[in-house]
């Protein structure tokens, strides 16, 4: 939340993102509104069919999928799943929020198409953009990543090594 | 002029009566008070620069400079505002306003994400509930007990989505699990820092009324401070005595996992922040204060001054 971003403001971008939906929804088409928390879905209500659940966004999914959404974890968690992501966020409106880092956002603009208004959003469904030329999938995650309990063992040790 | 009513239909629109124009002032003014909350605290403004202070200025600080700058506007169109649906930061707006509170309105802090639970604090009703409070006194004493035969190397705190990573970890255990009990291992007087913080406050230079400010940041965040600087203390204590060698942060802006960061300083042993899910947000005040930090992608924010591993979490080795 910013001073420009206010929650008639957030409730109003999931507006947009539901009209932009129905602009290229078939008939067939089922439109899921999906919440991580009863308050969440109480502060934005809207007249589309709701779930509620935490961590429970891939169960809803298939390869037929389409889900449109912040840029956050439910963002990797579908491209890596190669379910068509559509981040959806006015980060404009962040710049003088601190808790935000703006150089981080910059890396994301850099690897994906960041919608920040509903018209942006439309355009990146028709022409299907998720990705900016030249990256991928293998750009999102560390493709070097190691499990955390070797990282653990690694620094232990490397401290062990230092002490002694 | 007509009356305006503030119910629960309309609560979540009071914002929508919000016109200026420059916000960014007010952001960065907002950011100011943040920055300078734990000023002046000699040796602890370092320990607790982090703390309170991103869930101040996103969750308490905006909403009350939003809400009394729209009912500000709301006043010049209406002569009388009734509250009859409120939190704790409409009421701080109203009582400065001098908009009338209905005494049967109610309160509506958990729907806006007011709320902040705290595992470490003592008056929660977890132990204000006496079978409860037993069980947790057991359960600490068999903590005790249990840590006198295995050796402790690792204390960590789960975000979510991060037990199964967690469990690998030999040698290690929950913080959550460290008993909590009055400790004497932080030498301050919690008075004399909450005394500091309100006189920070007062000699900002802010737009909106300092009162209102100082009674947010007590209710939000001067209450905690004495569960806050125990906490942190307990923490180091079972550090010291358990010989623990690292711990394992796992959100940047909870305090649970700030007094273990904390902890972790003052005992001078290594500390570890590790995400439980990807997050263009962060907390801007954790720079040089950790030591190391696992990212999963690289477009995440480095904190200065740590040294950087790429994790590959089990979550997302999840498919559909």
């Amino acid at each position: 939340m910013t001073l420009r971003d206010r929650f008639v403001d957030a409730r109003q971008h999931v507006q947009d993102a539901l009209d932009a939906v129905s602009r290229i929804k078939k008939s067939e088409d089922r439109v899921v509104v999906k919440y991580r928390s009863k308050n969440q879905q109480l502060n934005f209500m809207c007249d589309a069919e709701a779930l509620v659940g935490y961590g429970t966004l891939l169960d809803l999914c298939s390869e037929h999928t389409i889900v449109i959404g912040f840029p956050g974890s439910a963002m990797l968690e579908c491209l890596l799943n190669d379910i068509r992501f559509f981040p959806f966020w006015d980060y404009r409106l962040h710049q003088q929020n601190r808790y935000f880092c703006m150089d981080a956002v910059q890396r994301l603009i850099d690897t994906v198409h960041v919608a920040r208004s509903g018209g942006e959003l439309y355009d990146n469904l028709v022409h299907q953009r998720v990705y900016k030329p030249g990256r991928s999938k293998t750009q999102l995650l560390h493709q070097n990543g190691i499990q955390l309990h070797r990282i653990v063992d690694e620094i232990l040790t490397l401290n062990n090594k230092i002490n002694t | 002029m007509a009356s305006f009513e503030i119910n629960y239909d309309n609560i979540r629109d009071v914002d929508r009566y919000l016109h200026i124009d420059d916000p960014d002032k007010y952001d960065a003014e907002i950011e100011s008070v943040t920055e300078k909350l734990w000023d002046g605290m000699d040796e602890f403004q370092e320990l607790l620069h982090p703390f309170f202070t991103t869930y101040l200025q996103s969750n308490l600080l905006r909403p009350l400079y939003i809400h009394h700058l729209a009912l500000q506007q709301l006043q010049a169109e209406y002569k009388n505002i009734d509250i009859a649906a409120s939190t704790i930061i409409l009421d701080i707006v109203a009582k400065s306003l001098d908009i009338r509170l209905l005494p049967e309105r109610g309160f509506h802090d958990e729907e806006f994400f007011l709320v902040r639970n705290y595992h470490f604090s003592m008056s929660d009703s977890l132990y204000r509930r006496r079978w409860k409070g037993m069980l947790i006194f057991f359960r600490d004493i068999y903590t005790e007990l249990a840590c006198r035969f295995r050796q402790v190397d690792v204390l960590h705190i789960d975000g979510g989505k991060l037990d199964k990573d967690l469990s690998r970890i030999p040698r290690a255990m929950s913080a959550f699990r460290v008993p909590r009990r009055k400790s004497k291992r932080l030498d301050c007087d919690v008075n004399a820092i909450s005394d500091q913080v309100r006189k920070n406050i007062s000699s900002m230079d802010v737009s909106i009324p300092h009162e209102c400010i100082l009674e947010l940041v007590e209710k939000g965040v001067l209450r905690y401070l004495p569960d806050v600087m125990n906490r942190i203390g307990t923490l180091t204590e079972f550090i010291e005595k358990h010989d623990v060698k690292l711990v394992i942060a796992s959100s940047v802006t909870h305090e649970d996992h700030l007094c273990l960061l904390a902890a972790a300083r003052l005992s001078g042993i290594k500390s570890l922040i590790v995400p439980h899910g990807f997050s263009l947000a962060g907390n801007p005040f954790l720079d040089r204060y950790i030591d190391y930090q696992a990212t999963l992608t690289s477009i995440e924010r480095c904190y200065e001054g740590t040294e950087q591993y790429p994790l590959k979490a089990s979550w997302f080795e999840r498919e559909v």
